[in-house]
Formats: structure tokens, sequence, C-alpha cells
């Protein structure tokens, strides 16, 4: 009976041990395969990242949008839509160290970047209604581990502070630009040329530099266009004469966190005139001193401060005046002292630390801004123009912004513009 | 006159040159968070780390260094704490 029993103990325990070889081997079989098919799964996860993954080259389309509106406060003339426009920001990099930057222009004529009127490479005004196409930069960048820049192409020009870093419509608090700068107008706004720019460390505070060469700047001598005489033209792609301008930028940040920043800047040109013209030796010059600062008030929100001081000067020359103005008597040659002086001082509040999002989302701006040209020039100019505005921002890069102007022209403004 | 502006450019070159050798510790030691804010805020008003994805941040950082004269420590510091919170 003991027998029995031991043998039977030991057909159940051999049973037992098949059954449990045979689950733990179903386990494995199973565990095996799940695993299988996570790695298959990661493999073809890996393979469609493999497929889709960015390699050192890589391009980016960003930009910016808007929509003026202007309505004259006086006689009510200009009450319209007064610009509608897109550039699109091309960004492509073809290596850590190469990179190619573009901005395209794409705007109603008659109309600029700020709703200022657009004049032509001769200085007259577009015409209205149609569309015109700008290239605002195409710069080709070469970039030094040591973060020196070089660049070649069409670049923005570094001369002051706003044409660099406040021009596009989602960075600019009002809906206009200043007096004088912006395309088309009395300051440049963009070189044909090369370039070598970067930044440096100087203990707690900071140096920013630009230097560039281009083709510089051609005098108008009146010959097409008379009532344009001694002005300076911009157009940069095709140089009168064998000569370059010179220019550049020293940026200082004396405050470690980079909240202040005093500029000054310049340009020279040998000779804006001709070739073999009796202008070819005129010359020109420009220079430019500006600030750019920036707070946290405690409670309150951000507060900034920027402002420009532009002095241009333009060597002497007689210019002719017009067949009809010399048979009324008028002598065939005159002259001005051609120097003309710009500036503009800019303040905003934006009360960011506001629990109420409206308040949060607002901004209120004011600017104070003047443009002097020549006296005796055809092309005078004695403006001055105080701007109060508010911002409403929907996000980082986009805001409704609304504006009165009051100076020489008073009008109201209203802008809706997109950052991309 | 003259011998005094070439005395002054020559002093504020070497200056900058001397003072360039060593950066202070308080600027090494700022994380990207610290200089995203105070960069971008020279400008315009911080984008948030989420609107770009990793490969955009590199293309936008480039863009950057070359428009608001970033050094290459802010840039790299900047795009890493862009990439790594968004």
């Amino acid at each position: 009976m003991k027998a029995i029993t031991i043998g039977l103990f030991v057909v159940l325990f051999g049973h037992v041990c098949i059954i449990y070889g045979q689950e733990d081997h179903l386990l494995k079989s199973d565990s095996i395969n799940k695993s299988e098919e996570v790695q298959n799964q990661i493999d073809d996860l890996r393979d469609h990242f493999e497929e889709v993954k960015h390699g050192h080259s890589g391009f980016l389309l960003t930009g910016y949008t808007n929509i003026t509106y202007r309505q004259d406060l006086i006689d009510g003339e200009n009450t319209k839509f007064d610009y509608a426009g897109f550039s699109p920001v091309f960004l492509w990099m073809v290596s850590d160290q190469l990179f190619f930057e573009s901005e395209l222009q794409i705007h109603m004529k008659g109309g600029v970047h700020g709703g200022e009127i657009e004049f032509d490479s001769n200085g007259q005004e577009g015409d209205e209604g149609t569309s015109n196409f700008n290239l605002g930069y195409a710069n080709m960048v070469y970039m030094t581990k040591w973060g020196v820049i070089f660049s070649a192409g069409k670049f923005l020009t570094p001369i002051g502070i706003f044409n660099e870093r406040y021009h596009p419509t989602w960075i600019n608090p009002l809906p206009v630009d200043p007096i004088g700068i912006g395309h088309g107008g009395l300051l440049p706004s963009s070189e044909l040329g090369i370039q070598v720019r970067g930044a440096m460390q100087t203990g707690r505070s900071k140096l920013t530099y630009s230097l560039f060469l281009s083709n510089g700047p051609i005098l108008n001598d009146g010959a097409i266009h008379p009532e344009q005489a001694g002005r300076l033209i911009y157009t940069n792609f095709s140089d009168n004469n064998a000569n370059k301008a010179l220019g550049g930028r020293i940026g200082f940040l004396p405050l470690s966190n980079s909240t202040l920043e005093l500029g000054v800047s310049g340009l020279y040109a040998d000779k804006v005139g001709d070739l073999n013209s009796i202008y070819e030796d005129v010359n020109a010059s420009i220079y430019s001193f500006d600030i750019n600062y920036y707070t946290q008030i405690p409670n309150t929100g951000i507060f900034r401060f920027s402002g420009q001081f532009t002095k241009l000067d333009v060597g002497d020359a007689n210019y002719e005046n017009t067949l009809l103005e010399v048979l009324d008597g008028t002598p065939l040659l005159y002259n001005f002292k051609n120097s003309s002086t710009f500036y503009y001082a800019m303040s905003s509040l934006r009360t960011s630390a506001s629990k109420r999002k409206f308040f949060k989302n607002s901004e209120l701006v004011t600017r104070y801004e003047k443009g002097i040209t020549p006296e005796h020039s055809k092309w005078h100019l004695d403006e001055h123009r105080i701007l109060v505005g508010y911002v409403y921002w929907l996000q980082v890069r986009s805001a409704f912004k609304v504006a009165v102007a009051f100076g020489e022209e008073s009008a109201i403004y209203g802008q809706f513009t997109i950052g991309l | 006159m003259k011998t005094f502006f070439r005395f002054a450019l020559v002093s504020t070159l070497l200056t900058i040159i001397i003072l360039s050798c060593k950066q202070s510790q308080a600027i090494m030691s700022k994380n990207g968070n610290e200089l995203w804010a105070e960069s971008c805020t020279r400008c315009h008003y911080a984008p948030p780390s989420v609107d770009f994805n990793d490969h955009e941040w590199d293309l936008i950082g480039m863009h950057m260094q070359i428009k608001a004269q970033l050094t290459q420590v802010e840039v790299e510091k900047i795009i890493h704490y862009l990439k790594d919170t968004n």
C-alpha cells in the first residue's frame, strides 16, 4: 500500500512537473512573442524617425503680415485701408556654420511697412493700388565657431536701432515707422555688399559690432527728377561709381542683464555722384546714436524706452533748376546746405503683471519724432509728430494697434498684425 | 586734438580686449531660461518654447544670433533651454 501511494505521488508529481514545464514554456514563448512585437514596433518607429528626422540642413518659412487703416483728422481726405502686406521670411540652415536668411515684402504700392508713402528708386511716389514686391534682405552667412559672423548679399543697414530691430510690424508697437525711416525713406534701409558682425562679452557688459562695405547711396542729381535734386537714393542694385561706402555700428550693453543698449553707428561714402559727372566727387556721411532700454516694474509690467538720432550730410554741389523755372527768372543753378536730421524717442508700458487678461495684454505707447531736410532744397521737410497708441496683444507676435498722430498730418491709424 | 582722439581710441580698444579675456562669473553662470527672458525682451516679448519644434529653434537661434547679435554662448544656452522645454 505504501509502495502504491509512493508510486501515485511520483506519477502525480511527474504530471505536475510536465504541466508546469509546458505552461512555463508557453509563458516564455508568449513573452518572446511580445518582446519581438515591441522590438518590431521600436524598429518601425526608428525607421519612421530616420525618415522624418532633419539632417544638418533645414528650412523654415516664417514672417509677418498686417493690414493698416488710416483716417485723416483734419480734412478726412484719406479715409482708407492704407496698406496690406505680407512679408515671408525664409531661413535656410545649410550646416552649423552656413546660413541663408531672406525677407520678401509683398505689399500694396502706395503704402509701406508702417503705412507711410512709398517712393520708388527715384524718390517718386508710387502708384496706389498695385502690388509691389521688394527684396527686404537676402543674406548669405558664414558663422565662425568664435561667434564672428561674415555675411554677403543684401542686408539691413545697421544704422541706428529701428531699421534692424523694430522694422517688422509685429515688433514695432506703433502702426507707422518714424519719420525718415522705412522703405523709400530718407535714411537707408538695406545695403548690397559684405558685412562682419558679432558680439563679445566684456566682463559683465557686452559689446556688439557690425562693419560693412557696400555700394552705398547714389546722389540724385535732378536730371530726371529735378524736385529730388540732392537727395540720396538707396537702391543699392547698381553702383554708379567705383567707390564703396564703409559703415558700421558699435553697441554697448553695460548692464549684465542686457536691458540697456547704447549704440553709435555711421556710414561714409567718398563719392556718391555718377562717374564722370560734375557730381562724381560729392561725398555723403550718416551718423547715428541710439538707445534701447527696458525694465520690469514690480506689480506693473514692462517699461521700454528707445530713441535714435540720425544726421545725414551730403557734400556741396550745384543743381539745375528746370527750364520753366529759368524762364520765370529763377537762376539756372542753385545750391543749399545738404544736411538732414531725424530723431525719435519712444516709450511704452505693458501692464503684463495685471491679473486681468485685458490689462495683461494691453500696452500703451507714445513716440515723439522729428525730421528736417535741407531748407532750400525742393524736397524740404520740417515735420514733427507725436503719436499716442494702444496695443492689444493677442499673443506674443500678434496684435491690434490703434494710434493717434498729432503733427503736420494728424491722423488716426489702426493696424492688425500677425507674426508667423 | 588728433593725438587725444588716437589715445582715446587705442585706450578703449585695449580696455575692451583686456576685459574680453575674462568673462564675469555672474554672466557665465546664467542659465538658458534667464538669457531667453533677457535677450528676447530687448526687442520683443519672449516667445514660449512650445511655439516651435527643436529643428525650428535651431534655425531661429541662428537667425537671432545674426539679428540681435547674441554671443555664441548665449545662443547655445537659450536654444538648449527652449528645446528642453518645448
